[in-house]
């Protein structure tokens, strides 16, 4: 049981990172348009819209 | 004290801003504003609770149109963004601390050493402080602020959360039972769920009020010789544009032709009409009264149009229904009585002698959180008006959906609402020495000088087999109001009109238009207006929804009369617009609640006296304002739907009451009664507001009896 010790202060390390990550996804608008991208196939202009 | 950002569309000159300044200076409750001409807004800050309402409604008597700033774009991101990443941690975290939670319980089975119980425990705090920290923020904040603005019903949201850490973590560094940590957790987490779903509802509603803002407007553009429909939002400097006679001058351009009448009334205050000459600036929002002119773009498409749109949308958030009203009344009451239960079970439990205590306490706490009553009447308002958007009907009043159900007589005007607003070209008959076809395409192109609505009969008339690229040279054209457009064919004068116009020797008829070429008869047209395609299933949807039906026209009685008979409804003709206002008045002193439809301004009287009053697409955007709901859609069959998902909405109400009034009389007696574990309130209270939500969603779908 000794390991959880490690284990435990190991996975609060991993999902703090996952934390970060989620945080840095929605500060750089990666939800913030949820339907337009999946249209963006049928754009042949081929700029950004 | 709040800031407030006021557009004024109209505020062009240093006299307006001196006369609002004036105004402003007056209001004893307003601290400071200041003026920005060049922007058209105001920012003032003030301290009275309906401040906003006053100052729009005192900048209103100076004769101006104020608008309250719609929040940018962006704010509504930032905000959504807070939320989703509230709502992502909150799920993060939940699921760390539900998963040591869950090897607590079931080590209490099988058998855990201390050193593994209490690393867990301690694990499942760690996860738990960004809920407390970040996600719960909003509650705690709504709760403080409850303090000087009365009960809501964050309080006992908040003291749930924060008892339930505080004993949790004292427990915990006491090494002791009673550690709640899964509860606050899956608590915030699926309140955090539900509050999401409700804002989403809510930016819905206003994204496709924008959407509906921006809808384009359209220009005549001239390439090369001829003229092409143009999307207003893309005119880009340097496009020549066509404008008929009456009609609204979109961009600021400058006048190519050698000189034209311009109406800048809304620009300068000044009634007399203007000449302007080749060359001179003419500015957006002003009208052109002479005959058609051309001019050359030299700015962006102005939004004087869409800003009108955007501030009858703007009513919609001034309104709060009725039904809203009494939400926030329930949590009035409700939550001091359930902090008082709270406590005396506490209390009576402790006295007992029970270890139960504070478990019992916070169990009722957690379990009546008044979220399903609270959210039962906003959630279903926020869908239906989202389904009614979807449906092609845009309210300006949301107390619409409360009171259409009790509507039971139905009054629409005739022309432009059961028939379409356009005349239509019935009937051509040739005259003189041209093919219908080329007379046609002769008339609409003289046509197209004017803005009449007679003019716009030829125009769509061509539409089915449009004439190859046949441009004829004209010259000159002229418009002279009440007879006729003329214009030089070559030499020859070419004239549509009445008959003394034309220097024809017929009878006018009403409804009939002659076409002349120097003098010579080339064609005779009948015009007149037309059913709309959907008015006859629409007519009797309503009558099998058990509604009686009139119509009420300015029209001759005879005409009237075919149209009465062949959809089968009561009328009355030949009113005049109080004859409307006094029919609808009688109806109504009888008892009837009473519902309007109309689009004209000879219905603006009524509209005022009806119960509900709807305007139809084509409305004037003066009358709509006086309209409670817009067609967005040129089908009358909307006013069927409205019918149905106000009725539906009002099922959905009482559905949500009637459930969440049961869920607590169970759920509340339980808790105190000391049979419910803090997990499992948490549990049973965020999963009743969640069914709650979803009720409302329901008023989404499409329903399956529609015919479309």
């Amino acid at each position: 049981m000794e390991i959880l010790g490690l284990l435990i202060p190991l996975s609060i390390v991993l999902v703090g990172l996952a934390l970060w990550f989620f945080v840095w996804a929605a500060d750089h608008e990666q939800f913030d348009d949820l339907d337009r991208h999946a249209l963006d196939i049928f754009d042949d202009t081929g700029e950004e819209s | 004290m709040s800031a407030t950002a006021i557009r004024i569309e109209d505020m062009h000159c240093a006299a307006c801003v001196a006369k609002i300044s004036r105004a402003l200076g007056h209001l004893p409750f307003v601290d400071d504003f200041q003026v920005n001409p060049v922007r058209r807004q105001i920012h003032v800050t003030h301290h009275a609770i309906d401040g906003d309402f006053q100052i729009l409604q005192s900048i209103e008597a100076l004769g101006f149109k104020p608008t309250l700033k719609q929040q940018s774009n962006n704010g509504d991101a930032n905000e959504r963004r807070a939320r989703i990443k509230r709502l992502g941690i909150a799920g993060i975290c939940m699921m760390q601390v539900m998963m040591a939670s869950l090897a607590i319980y079931f080590g209490e089975f099988w058998g855990m050493d201390a050193y593994a119980r209490t690393l867990l425990a301690w694990a499942a705090g760690i996860f738990c402080l960004p809920i407390i920290g970040y996600c719960a923020t909003p509650f705690f904040r709504s709760a403080w602020r409850a303090f000087d603005q009365g009960m809501n019903m964050d309080v006992p949201i908040a003291l749930a959360i924060a008892l339930a850490f505080g004993v949790s973590v004292f427990n915990l560094l006491a090494d002791r039972p009673g550690i709640y940590f899964d509860s606050v957790a899956m608590f915030t987490f699926l309140l955090l769920g539900a509050r999401h779903i409700d804002a989403a509802l809510r930016q819905k509603v206003s994204a496709d009020d924008q959407l509906f803002a921006s809808a384009p407007k359209t220009v005549q553009r001239l390439v090369g010789n001829s003229t092409q429909t143009y999307p207003l939002d893309r005119v880009a400097p340097n496009d020549r544009l066509l404008i008929a006679e009456g009609e609204l001058i979109p961009v600021d351009a400058l006048l190519i032709d050698a000189q034209a009448m311009i109406d800048e009334a809304s620009f300068s205050g000044e009634a007399e009409w203007v000449y302007k000459h080749s060359g001179e600036r003419l500015y957006a929002g002003t009208y052109n009264r002479g005959a058609a002119l051309v001019c050359r773009a030299i700015s962006q498409a102005s939004d004087s149009r869409v800003a009108q749109i955007e501030r009858l949308a703007d009513h919609i958030s001034l309104a709060k229904a009725p039904l809203a009203r009494l939400a926030d009344r329930i949590a009035g009451w409700f939550v001091p009585a359930i902090l008082i239960a709270a406590a005396a079970t506490t209390l009576g439990w402790w006295l007992a002698g029970s270890g139960q205590a504070l478990s019992a306490g916070l169990a009722v706490l957690i379990v009546s959180c008044p979220c399903a009553l609270a959210l039962a009447i906003p959630a279903a308002l926020s869908a239906a008006m989202a389904q009614l958007r979807r449906q092609g009907i845009l309210l300006t009043d949301s107390s619409i959906l409360e009171l259409a159900p009790q509507v039971t007589e139905l009054c629409f005007d005739k022309t432009g609402t059961l028939t379409l607003p356009e005349l239509k070209l019935l009937e051509t008959q040739v005259l003189g020495h041209l093919s219908e076809r080329d007379c046609l395409a002769l008339a609409a192109q003289l046509q197209s000088y004017s803005s009449h609505p007679i003019a716009k009969a030829f125009s769509s008339a061509q539409e089915p087999a449009p004439v190859q690229e046949l441009e004829f040279a004209l010259s000159r054209p002229q418009v002279i109001a009440g007879q006729g457009v003329s214009a030089l064919l070559a030499t020859e004068a070419l004239k549509i009109g009445t008959p003394e116009f034309c220097g024809l020797d017929e009878v006018a008829e009403p409804g009939t238009v002659y076409f002349s070429l120097a003098s010579r008869p080339l064609a005779r047209f009948r015009l007149g207006v037309e059913i709309r395609p959907d008015t006859k299933t629409a007519i009797a949807r309503l009558q099998d929804a058990g509604l009686h039906i009139t119509m009420l026209s300015g029209d001759q009685v005879a005409t009237c009369r075919d149209l009465a008979a062949s959809l089968g409804i009561d009328f009355a003709g030949a009113l005049q617009p109080e004859d409307k206002l006094n029919t609808v008045r009688s109806q109504r002193q009888s008892g009837a609640k009473v519902m309007f439809v109309g689009d004209g301004i000879n219905d603006a009287l009524a509209f005022s006296e009806a119960d509900v009053s709807i305007a139809t697409l084509e409305t004037s955007d003066l009358v709509r304002a006086k309209a409670g709901a817009t067609l967005l859609t040129s089908r009358i069959g909307a006013i069927a739907d409205l019918f149905d998902t106000s009725n539906r909405a009002r099922a959905v109400i009482r559905q949500n009451l009637a459930w969440a009034a049961l869920y607590n009389l169970i759920a509340i007696p339980s808790a105190i009664a000391g049979l419910m574990p803090p997990w499992l309130a948490a549990v049973g209270m965020a999963s009743s507001s969640t069914i709650v939500m979803l009720n409302a969603v329901r008023l989404l779908r499409k329903p399956t009896t529609e015919s479309r």
